[in-house]
């Protein structure tokens, strides 16, 4: 039987620990296409992503899992729809710490709107610790606006434990709309 | 002042009254802004006492009920407890009527204070107080700061503690703290995660008395298991529960864990403000039922948990 390949889509702006992430469940080590970041008023970071992150999960079939990280340069928004085709979902990931962190996940919501409609989507926000506001009901209803029910959730992706988490939380999501009722239950 | 206008009017009302600062008592006049109100009406909600009675102040909402005009006038104040006191005799049985004077009854029946001082840390984190407040239940202090979302309890949280919390030796009072004042209770802990993990204790005995019993939940939305914790069982539910609403016996059949797993999983929910109650069973979200055109990936995540090392389902 031939193998497959399967697509997890890791999006978010500049420095929100795409490329951590990826990097902390990865068994590969990450292909990065870091260059020097031209963009140092938005963000102060020597390097940034301008093409994509990739890392790999060999599964027990023989099957791969693709992990992708998206450039976060808006510039480079063209790139995020033909990564998000096929995918089985999408972790957007915040910066709680950058000027309008609610402003940054509402261009993520739109350019993944199919993806986080459909309940592959969950929501990291980093940086809560030193930056409380916004809260994340404030995440929750910026979504609702948008007509989506999203799980958000804070997270510190340099831990393994809280990526894991975001594919637990993504992957239940998505059993959960596949899942229909036994009849008499529900609706 | 109220205590005053009592020893004045009692003479003239049916039934001899004294002034009490229990939640226990036979009427209890609600300012509306106060954070005891909403206990004190789910705890008369459970115990059919006490009888709450709104003060009214100009400029302040008042909800629908029995009302005071605020000043307080002896004729309304005579008036509002001959009527408290007329459905006291209707509602106590005919033994015991002639002697259902508020002030001279038998103690009431015990009610349980299950919950009540956490019900509080919610109001006060609901009205997003700047002031710090203090839960007082006799032998177990509770600051509580809603800006910074924090608690300090006068002991380290164990579980002999969270036990104390849940079933207070008395009524819990609600004091204002001084600036700098908060000096006894010296633990400080998260008041989401408190809330939460009394949930979770307290939940997988009874569900929180503020939910209907036979009430379908839906969440708001997700618990921050980032901050709080989690195990594969609540992001079973939530993931249920955020799509759907539905009755406790349904969550435990559906993700096919004990009923009180699910009580617990709700009451903590509840208690972190999560939970919108839906009387009219059956309401769930159209927009997110099943939708078998979409690609379906349930067999491969299977794959991916197992390579990932994630909980298996």
């Amino acid at each position: 039987m031939a193998r497959r390949e399967h697509k997890l889509i890791f999006a978010g702006s500049m420095g929100a620990g795409k490329t951590t992430a990826i990097a902390a469940i990865s068994e590969i080590p990450p292909i990065r296409t870091d260059v020097t970041n031209t963009d140092r008023v938005t963000h102060d970071k020597a390097t940034t992503t301008t093409a994509l992150d990739y890392g790999e999960v060999t599964l027990a079939s023989g099957d791969t899992l693709r992990l992708y990280g998206t450039p976060g340069q808006t510039r480079f928004d063209f790139m995020w729809r033909i990564l998000a085709e096929g995918a089985i979902g999408v972790v957007l990931l915040v910066d709680n710490s950058r000027p309008d962190p609610l402003d940054d996940l509402r261009t993520y919501l739109e350019a993944f709107h199919e993806t986080v409609a459909g309940s592959r989507a969950v929501i990291g926000i980093g940086r809560t610790e030193t930056h409380a506001r916004p809260g994340l009901d404030a995440y929750c209803e910026l979504a609702e606006c948008y007509g989506i029910a999203v799980p958000v959730i804070s997270v510190d992706v340099r831990r393994r434990d809280d990526v894991l988490l975001l594919l637990d939380v993504l992957f239940s999501q998505i059993e959960a709309s596949e899942i229909g009722e036994p009849e008499g239950v529900g609706n | 002042m109220l205590k005053s206008m009592l020893l004045a009017v009692t003479a003239e009302t049916t039934d001899r009254w004294s002034f009490s600062e229990e939640v226990t008592a036979d009427v209890a006049i609600c300012e509306p802004t106060s954070t005891l109100a909403s206990v004190t009406l789910s705890r008369a909600d459970r115990a059919g006492r006490p009888a709450c009675v709104w003060l009214a102040t100009d400029g302040v909402p008042v909800p629908t009920g029995r009302r005071l005009e605020d000043p307080i006038g002896t004729a309304s104040l005579i008036a509002m407890l001959d009527a408290v006191s007329g459905e006291l005799m209707v509602d106590r049985p005919a033994a015991s009527a002639p002697s259902a004077g508020p002030g001279q009854q038998s103690p009431p029946a015990p009610v349980s204070l299950r919950f009540d001082a956490l019900l509080i840390v919610r109001d006060l984190l609901d009205q997003g107080r700047h002031d710090t407040s203090r839960v007082d239940m006799g032998d177990l202090v509770l600051d509580v700061h809603p800006q910074a979302r924090t608690v300090h309890l006068s002991e380290r949280l164990t579980d002999g503690v969270m036990a104390r919390l849940l079933h207070p030796a008395r009524e819990p009072r609600l004091q204002p703290v001084p600036d700098g004042g908060s000096v006894g209770p010296a633990h400080a802990m998260s008041a989401d995660l408190l809330l939460w993990r009394a949930g979770l204790a307290g939940g997988a005995e009874a569900l929180l008395p503020t939910l209907p019993g036979d009430g379908a939940f839906t969440l708001t939305r997700w618990p921050d298991f980032g901050r709080l914790g989690h195990d594969p069982r609540f992001l079973r539910m939530a993931s249920r529960l955020s799509r759907r609403s539905q009755t406790i016996e349904e969550l435990a059949r559906t993700t096919n864990l004990p009923a009180a797993d699910a009580r617990a999983f709700v009451t903590a929910c509840a208690l972190s403000g999560l939970i919108e109650v839906r009387l009219e069973h059956a309401t769930g979200r159209p927009a997110h039922e099943a939708d078998r055109s979409r690609p379906q990936f349930g067999g491969v995540l299977k794959s991916i948990r197992l390579a990932l090392g994630l909980g298996g389902r």
